[in-house]
């Protein structure tokens, strides 16, 4: 990956998805490096001086195209910082991001890749969907998504788009909470059904998984007991 | 303000009039002064980054290491620039890369052979040893000073792996060739671009073809840090790789003074380690730790700025030696260019004719006495030196280029600290060698 900087940044839009999931969009004040859809930032909110050690910080995928200028996350709410992140920032405040970072890369060998999100685990595919967007690749992508209330999808716009103009693009929604969603149609209310990926796919494609723990365990099993290799198995996973 | 940004600021301001009185041009004297082979070129902006870069006191790689790396892959459009402390460690850590055990099928073992030269500079063939690999030593052509395209493919056996060549003296060795022998035998390329940064070859920069290619910034070359080198990839796998054997061997990506980067510290298992054990402390290569200070970075952010003009007076430079010293063709073998490309000169290499009725050191010896600066080629045949008698290795003939290229061959300096005063002088005092 190209060689993480620490760039101080201004926030420039935030968006109120529910009363505990945000997005940020940040405008970088100095040239930032070029990441890969699928990496990741820190954000820290104190002030970043070199010659002391980095603020306390913490790490959110990158929610936005690579070619964009403005660089979005979304979070949600899990612990004391992201509380200070939800209540505190505001357009104009400045803070610093370090990127970018990770190995969750979207390898371009033809296979056709199977997206399972889980909440906010949803936004390094949407780097990737972005992404795709802005070229002539239309690449071959199955996104079985899964939340938990209506309130809590988020990025219908780019899903909306992708099925609009990618006819590559198949969109499998789930919301556990028994309510219609209205934008856009739900597959199942419930979990992501594992048996829909098996009816769906050929087995051949590369897995990508990102979400809740436990989310990503079962299916990460769920997928070996059947036989996938481990090699096609992409895991964003954090402690 | 803050009251420290006042003072640094005041001490910036300083360093700039420090360097007007200290270092301000002095006049080159024929006779006295003495035309180098090599030299650093700055201004004040090199010792304003550096005295604000000890002002940080970070002192291990920050910001100007990053901002560094940064402009260093947009200038050869590559993904990755990994700063290490010189150009002789980047070829260790490039060598060292391949042999990691990420790479499987295709990692190199030891007892794999590297085909190399013997007419160059130690650092390119010592890492190949220090990596219990086998040197495969194909001779150079006199004029170009690289391996002779033809004997390459000779020299390819069942147990050879990868090719790590220099483009001697800014000379790009001929990357057509070497690339179809890459292709065809699935080998690893290395170029050593540590004398040739700016150097191109069918339009594209030298450094750019191999899967992993290196630079030095030792004050000879094109730019420096004092110290310094740098590894360059577009493969990001070889990248990770090359930036753990560069930090101790660790697994873990955080930056000095950093915690928990991957978000994953306490929540993977490696080797036989207990799950979760502190991933700043685990270790996937046996490693080194070859890291640059901010303070060598903060030098080559400065002279970075400057490197197409540097070039280009090497080149300008090149050009007007060459056209002096076309009078004594009769007597010296002067550099050929290698078809296809356009070299971004590190020196001016002369070879003596066999026919020609003086040696070597009789030309250089004058030409020391005269105050011009000059240089055997690196380490001639580095067969025949002392360290590399006994090493493991492969010949390809019987070297011959290689030993005559030690016996009669030489280069004079063409860094931009030379100007047309100097390459005057130069001229007058070949032509008096050549007068007696």
């Amino acid at each position: 990956m190209a060689t993480p900087r620490k760039i101080p940044a201004t926030i420039k839009e935030v968006i109120t998805h529910s009363e505990r999931v945000k997005s940020l969009f940040i405008e970088p004040r100095q040239k930032c490096p070029r990441f890969n859809a699928g990496q990741f930032l820190h954000l820290a909110i104190d002030h970043y001086d070199p010659s002391f050690h980095w603020p306390e910080s913490r790490v959110f995928s990158i929610a936005s195209s690579p070619a964009s200028e403005i660089i979005r996350i979304t979070f949600a709410v899990k612990g004391n910082f992201t509380k200070k992140m939800y209540e505190y920032l505001k357009p104009g405040n400045n803070i610093w991001i370090k990127l970018p970072y990770g190995d969750f890369r979207f390898e371009q060998n033809g296979n056709k890749f199977i997206f399972i999100a889980g909440g906010t685990g949803i936004t390094p595919f949407i780097s990737f969907l972005e992404e795709s967007l802005n070229s002539s690749h239309m690449p071959d992508v199955h996104l079985f998504y899964g939340i938990e209330r209506p309130e809590h999808l988020i990025f219908v716009e780019v899903i909306q788009i992708n099925l609009e103009r990618n006819p590559n693009f198949q969109f499998s929604l789930y919301v556990e909470e028994n309510q219609p969603v209205g934008e856009l149609p739900i597959r199942q209310f419930g979990r992501i059904n594992f048996k829909h990926i098996l009816r769906d796919c050929t087995m051949n494609e590369e897995f990508y998984l990102s979400g809740p723990e436990k989310m990503i365990n079962l299916f990460e099993k769920n997928l070996i007991n059947y036989k996938i290799n481990q090699l096609q198995i992409h895991i964003d996973r954090w402690q | 303000m803050d009251k420290s940004i006042n003072i640094k600021n005041e001490i910036l301001e300083k360093v700039s009039e420090y360097y007007k009185t200290k270092f301000r041009t002095q006049a080159f004297i024929p006779g006295q002064s003495t035309v180098r082979y090599a030299g650093r070129v700055f201004d004040e902006n090199e010792l304003i980054n550096l005295v604000d870069s000890s002002l940080d006191f970070w002192l291990t790689v920050g910001r100007y290491a990053e901002e560094f790396e940064m402009s260093f892959e947009e200038y050869f459009g590559v993904s990755d620039a990994i700063l290490v402390n010189s150009g002789s460690s980047a070829n260790l850590v490039a060598i060292s890369t391949l042999t990691s055990p990420k790479l499987e099928n295709r990692r190199l073992k030891a007892g794999d052979e590297v085909i190399t030269v013997a007419a160059g500079f130690p650092a390119t063939v010592a890492p190949i040893v220090q990596n219990n690999l086998v040197p495969v030593f194909v001779d150079i052509g006199i004029g170009t000073y690289n391996a002779i395209p033809e004997e390459l493919e000779k020299a390819i056996s069942p147990r050879t792996k990868a090719i790590f060549l220099a483009h001697t003296l800014g000379n790009p060795f001929n990357l057509s060739v070497v690339m179809q022998l890459v292709e065809k035998y699935n080998l690893w390329l290395i170029e050593d671009n540590c004398d040739a940064l700016g150097s191109r070859y069918n339009g594209k920069l030298t450094g750019t073809f191999g899967h992993l290619s290196t630079v030095s910034f030792y004050p000879a070359h094109h730019m420096t840090m004092g110290e310094g080198g740098c590894i360059l990839t577009n493969d990001e796998d070889l990248a990770k790789i090359a930036k753990s054997f560069r930090d101790w061997g660790r697994d873990c990506y955080c930056g000095p003074g950093e915690n928990n980067t991957c978000g994953k510290r306490y929540s993977q298992q490696f080797g036989t380690l207990p799950y979760g054990y502190d991933h700043k402390y685990v270790y996937s290569h046996i490693g080194y730790n070859l890291k640059v200070t901010d303070m060598q970075a903060a030098i080559g952010v400065a002279q970075l700025k400057k490197l197409d003009g540097f070039i280009e007076r090497r080149k300008g430079n090149f050009k007007k030696l060459k056209r002096i010293l076309s009078d004594f063709s009769d007597d010296l073998i002067l550099p050929e260019t290698t078809p296809n490309s356009d070299p971004s000169w590190f020196s001016f290499p002369i070879s003596i004719r066999e026919n020609a009725d003086f040696k070597r050191n009789d030309l250089t010896s004058f030409l020391e006495k005269n105050r011009i600066e000059t240089r055997n080629l690196f380490g001639g045949n580095l067969t025949r030196q002392p360290a590399f008698l006994d090493i493991a290795k492969r010949v390809i003939g019987d070297l011959k280029n290689t030993d005559y290229v030690m016996n009669n061959t030489f280069f004079i300096g063409v860094f931009p600290g030379i100007d047309n005063v100097q390459l005057d002088y130069v001229d007058e005092i070949f032509q008096q060698f050549f007068k007696t």
